[in-house]
């Protein structure tokens, strides 16, 4: 399985149309590259862990990638 | 005569940080029980002629090295360096805008011990807030701050050490590899160090005994250095995620953040490839002790959304 993944990845980073199908037709990609089970699952639906609000992952504190009350870097 | 080792070396980056550097060593000189027994170790990140490392003269200075990296190292290769040049039994990893709570070092020999790691409390020096340490949040791979202590009445366990404020014996970071210097620039080092050190059989235990007071950076000035460092923590998150997520979070990670930062995913995923990521993920798992689904086991940990984590 890795192998299949890291071909998705490497062919996401080198080719626009790929690209554009992991963002807005990951149904297609699936079916491309032969996912199916949980990984095609989490795939299509991964935009349900989009934030709710708007820029909340934009508030980064520290060294890390961190999601705050309102702390800066 | 040679000086007797130093117990504890204090280490952190410097990046265009300037007199705030002699500062921090100050305040963790002047706070210390034995500052004899200390040495501050700083790497300037090839900081900008106006913004290099100013340490007052005297004893700070005597118990002060700097390196200096005439090319842009990143944080986590930066602070490897400081702790490659280090002479201390234990590494206090900080940053350059820090003051240490009275009688750290003191705490430090009391709480530390072989495979532990020590988060300290981190504070925000113009407020009440406190951060106890962080948890993390798949699979973005980003971090939450804990608000509050961990339950005093367990073993006061935390997932991740910030990075102001982790204490941990230099033969244990050696050992552990230090940061990954795969990683770029800014963003995601301590919580991927923090899982693999997890995943290594080490622990990281919190303490309020010992407390960093930090300066946050003002919102603009956040907003400024995010523009700069986007692509970099694309490119982190999904190094970190590559290295430690089941196989079937991986895409659903990359996706995410391709949602997210459409102008970032594509630099992202080159960079991703060229610095080896999936080489890092196999070399991980045939070295260290536990599985990723140890880590989420121990701290019965969701995903982001509140679901449960697939085995790996």
């Amino acid at each position: 399985m890795s192998e299949t993944l890291q071909q998705v990845m490497l062919a996401a980073a080198e080719d626009p149309a790929t690209l554009r199908a992991l963002r807005e037709d990951p149904g297609s990609l699936s079916d491309r590259f032969g996912l199916s089970g949980d990984v095609r699952d989490r795939l299509t639906h991964a935009e349900h862990l989009m934030p709710q609000a708007r820029g909340e992952y934009l508030t980064i504190t520290l060294h890390t990638i961190t999601i705050t009350a309102g702390q800066g870097l | 005569m040679t000086a007797a080792a130093p117990t504890i070396s204090v280490v952190l980056p410097a990046r265009d940080e300037g007199d705030r550097v002699g500062a921090t060593v100050a305040s963790a000189l002047g706070a210390a029980a034995e500052p004899d027994r200390l040495e501050v170790v700083v790497v300037d990140d090839c900081s900008a002629p106006g913004g290099r490392p100013v340490v007052a003269a005297g004893a700070d200075r005597c118990r002060t090295h700097v390196i200096r990296s005439d090319r842009h190292l990143g944080v986590g290769a930066a602070r490897n360096l400081a702790a490659r040049h280090a002479r201390g039994r234990v590494l206090f990893v900080t940053d350059a805008h820090a003051r240490f709570s009275d009688g750290w070092d003191a705490e430090v020999g009391r709480l530390l011990a072989p495979r532990r790691i020590l988060s300290v409390t981190i504070r925000d020096q113009e407020s009440a807030w406190r951060g106890h340490g962080c948890r993390l949040v798949v699979p973005y791979m980003g971090t939450r701050w804990n608000t509050s202590p961990p339950d005093p009445a367990s073993t006061p366990h935390v997932q991740i050490v910030s990075s102001a404020g982790t204490v941990v014996e230099r033969e244990l970071f050696e050992r552990l590899g230090g940061y990954d210097e795969g990683m770029v620039h800014y963003g995601g080092f301590e919580p991927e160090f923090s899982v693999r050190a997890w995943r290594s059989g080490a622990e990281i235990v919190h303490t309020d005994a010992i407390e960093i007071a930090h300066r946050f950076k003002p919102r603009e000035e956040c907003a400024s250095f995010l523009g700069t460092a986007r692509t970099a923590i694309v490119h982190n998150c999904l190094r970190f995620g590559t290295a430690h997520l089941p196989e079937s979070m991986i895409l659903e990670m990359v996706r995410l953040h391709a949602l997210e930062f459409p102008d970032h995913i594509r630099e992202a995923l080159v960079m991703l490839e060229a610095r080896g990521a999936w080489r890092r993920r196999a070399e991980l798992s045939a070295s260290l002790r536990y599985g990723f689904d140890w880590f989420v086991r121990h701290f019965e940990l969701r995903d982001q959304i509140g679901r449960p984590v697939p085995e790996s």
